[in-house]
């Protein structure tokens, strides 16, 4: 019995640095995953020189629908600045153009049609201005108008793991089998009873 | 159903009637069977010791795991099924051999059953003991083990998965204990055994007889029980090895996703487990010398169905690859040509279907009736095979996702570690030192089955040494 106990304390103490280990692991994993877009608007990305601001907006231009992103440095158009376009989907940030500015400080890609907009009919749009030695990278997200609008099924795949209720019909095949099963054992142990009374 | 056990009944130290007049012949089968109860010496204890050692060197193993976690493993993002798995699929499958031998082979009144049912119902408990928790150890967070019921949902074929084998698990023990009673009951009276039981040991074999005299009516509990258990043990081990394959079917992933999987797990599961009963039939025999109980009628008989399984096994083989291989699609043949070509898992494969497959069924055809050594070489082929076999299922599928890897710019490879080897190879001592343990508890061979089956329809039905049957009919008070 001794040995036994040795070992339960040996597997315990084990696990308690394992435990602790992982919740360090936790706390210092990197939280600012493509999911975490919370962050302001105009965010710095490197600390050197003045921080350009940029305002994104759809536009219209010799009759194509963009997707524009005005680049100001203290006021004033932002000339030549590398703006790159981005869109939040559910796994990762997808990458729809790029772009330099033109003298009025605006770069455009061609508007994302096609790319739908889920429940909410909104693309997360994000653009980021790579910096220069003049000023400092910048980065700022807005919420548009898509063009398709998902409406989720709400039970998409009712057999999957992730389904929320199993299917009825499931449940009730698994619950006959293993009461059938279970009821079996019963009679079994009621024979073995009787069979120990008649000794 | 079974007919009733005539052997002799427990001590009456309260009052009860004395015991009825015990036959010469089981008097002599029991003293006989009995040396295999006597206490561990020489070679016995070495072999005890020499499990231990592999037991502890694999518990090191794992608490290293348990601290380090799966990062001490080959497995990482591709393969989180290794080796674990493939020891949980193959152990389950060995407990297959107490169904087949025992519950099917007693409710088809196959006699010659009987002095093997025992070993059989062992390796049943065993194996599953020692494989499910093979699962537990393939987790990368044990201590959450609990969230499977808290959180489980019966979509989940895992979840099935848990409810089967637990239910396999309990039914097992039942099936063994219930087949068991009478010989409680003998070895209650240690006098017949020539051994001196401690009295703790005398007390839990009084204490397992449930008082069993063998009278009618306790025959006709016994009967129903025994009866009930063998026909209902039988789809619930089918069951198990079905809702085991469909661990893999319900995924869609090349090579799992089959629909002959479920019957190509269950006979591969009577395989193996015909040939595990095959090697503890051929150790038992060698260590305990046996050789009048288990003869080479109970091993041609044997060697007959592993021939039958090891064909239908050929013939889902090649129906599972031919299929898949003639299709053509381009993930499945990635998977072919992994698993038939040039990778490493080629000569793995080939080597299992030459030396797993169709060298075990030559061997089981050799018209060679004087010695069981062919059979007992297909059995360890067969036994090998199949472990490899249940490797290739795993890891190959693993290693060949829907979008290819190569794509993903990834090489995703999988070797296990020694950590890995440790945790199986304590898993297989640990299997081993419970069948040695319990057959110092237990004899090996059902003695009330045997006497019966010797003294009801003869020596020759029941397969043993025409020696006993001079002995049946003798009474000794």
């Amino acid at each position: 019995m001794k040995p036994m106990i040795s070992l339960l304390v040996m597997i315990l103490l084990a696990a308690l640095p394992m435990t602790a280990r992982a919740a360090d692991d936790m706390a210092g994993m990197d939280m600012s995953m493509p999911h975490a877009m919370t962050a302001p608007a105009a965010t710095t990305t490197s600390p050197a020189g003045p921080v350009p601001t940029i305002v994104v907006a759809p536009r219209v231009e010799e009759g194509n629908r963009m997707l524009g992103a005005t680049v100001t440095l203290n006021g004033k158009p932002l000339v030549g600045a590398q703006v790159s376009f981005l869109v939040q989907r559910s796994f990762g940030i997808m990458n729809i153009g790029h772009d330099e500015t033109l003298d009025d400080g605006v770069a455009a890609v061609k508007f994302p049609e096609g790319l739908p907009g889920g429940a909410a009919g909104t693309l997360h749009i994000i653009v980021r201005v790579a910096g220069t030695p003049r000023y400092a990278a910048a980065s700022t997200d807005a919420t548009i108008d898509a063009d398709i609008i998902v409406v989720p099924d709400p039970d998409p795949f009712p057999r999957a793991i992730w389904a929320p209720k199993a299917p009825i019909p499931l449940i009730l095949t698994l619950a006959l089998a293993l009461a059938g099963v279970w009821t079996t054992f019963v009679f079994v142990i009621i024979q073995l009873r009787a069979l120990y009374k008649a000794r | 159903m079974v007919n009733g056990p005539s052997v002799p009944s427990a001590s009456s130290a309260d009052g009860t009637p004395p015991p009825a007049p015990e036959s010469a012949l089981a008097r002599h089968i029991t003293t006989e069977i009995g040396t295999t109860l006597a206490l561990p010496r020489g070679g016995e204890r070495l072999w005890i010791l020499f499990l231990l050692l592999v037991i502890t060197a694999g518990a090191a193993a794992y608490i290293m795991q348990l601290i380090y976690g799966l990062s001490v493993t080959g497995m990482r993002d591709y393969v989180s099924w290794g080796v674990y798995m493939t020891n949980f699929v193959f152990f389950i499958g060995v407990s297959h051999a107490g169904t087949l031998i025992s519950a099917i082979l007693r409710v088809t009144n196959a006699e010659w059953r009987r002095p093997i049912t025992r070993m059989a119902e062992g390796i049943t408990v065993f194996a599953l003991l020692v494989g499910a928790p093979m699962v537990i150890v393939d987790m990368g967070r044990p201590d959450r083990l609990q969230h499977v019921i808290l959180y489980g949902r019966l979509n989940s074929p895992i979840l099935w998965d848990v409810l089967s084998v637990t239910t396999y698990i309990t039914g097992s023990f039942l099936y063994l204990y219930v087949a068991s009673i009478p010989d409680f009951a003998i070895l209650a009276r240690q006098g017949s055994t020539g051994n001196t039981f401690s009295v703790l040991r005398l007390r839990i074999y009084n204490f397992f007889s449930l008082g069993y005299r063998g009278t009618p009516q306790q025959k006709h509990h016994l009967e129903r029980a025994l009866g009930t258990m063998a026909v209902v043990i039988i789809p619930v081990a089918v069951s198990v090895h079905t809702v085991v394959s469909w661990v893999f079917g319900m995924t869609l992933r090349p090579g799992w996703h089959s629909t002959i999987f479920g019957p190509y797990f269950v006979i591969g599961a009577i395989f193996s487990g015909t040939a595990g009963i095959v090697l503890a039939m051929a150790v038992f025999r060698r260590v305990y010398g046996l050789e009048k109980y288990l003869t080479n009628r109970h091993f041609r008989y044997l060697g007959t169905l592993l021939l039958v399984f090891n064909i239908l096994y050929i013939y889902f083989t090649l129906s599972e690859y031919l299929t898949t291989w003639y299709g053509g699609e381009s993930v499945d043949m990635r998977l072919v040509d992994m698993l038939m070509g040039a990778s490493h898992f080629g000569p793995l494969f080939w080597g299992t279907i030459v030396f797993g497959l169709f060298v075990p069924a030559i061997l089981l055809v050799l018209p060679i009736k004087k010695t069981i050594a062919p059979i007992v070489i297909a059995a360890i082929l067969v036994n090998i095979g199949m472990w490899v076999k249940r490797y290739l299922i795993i890891i190959p599928t693993m290693l060949t996702p829907f979008i290819d890897p190569k794509a993903a710019g990834a090489t995703p490879s999988y070797i296990p570690t020694f950590v890995e080897w440790m945790i199986t190879a304590a898993a297989f001592a640990f299997f081993l030192l419970l069948f040695t343990m319990f057959a110092k508890f237990l004899p090996i061979i059902s003695i009330w089955e045997t006497v019966e089956g010797v003294e009801t329809l003869g020596a020759e039905r029941t397969g043993v040494s025409p020696e006993l049957q001079k002995l049946a009919g003798k009474e000794i008070q």
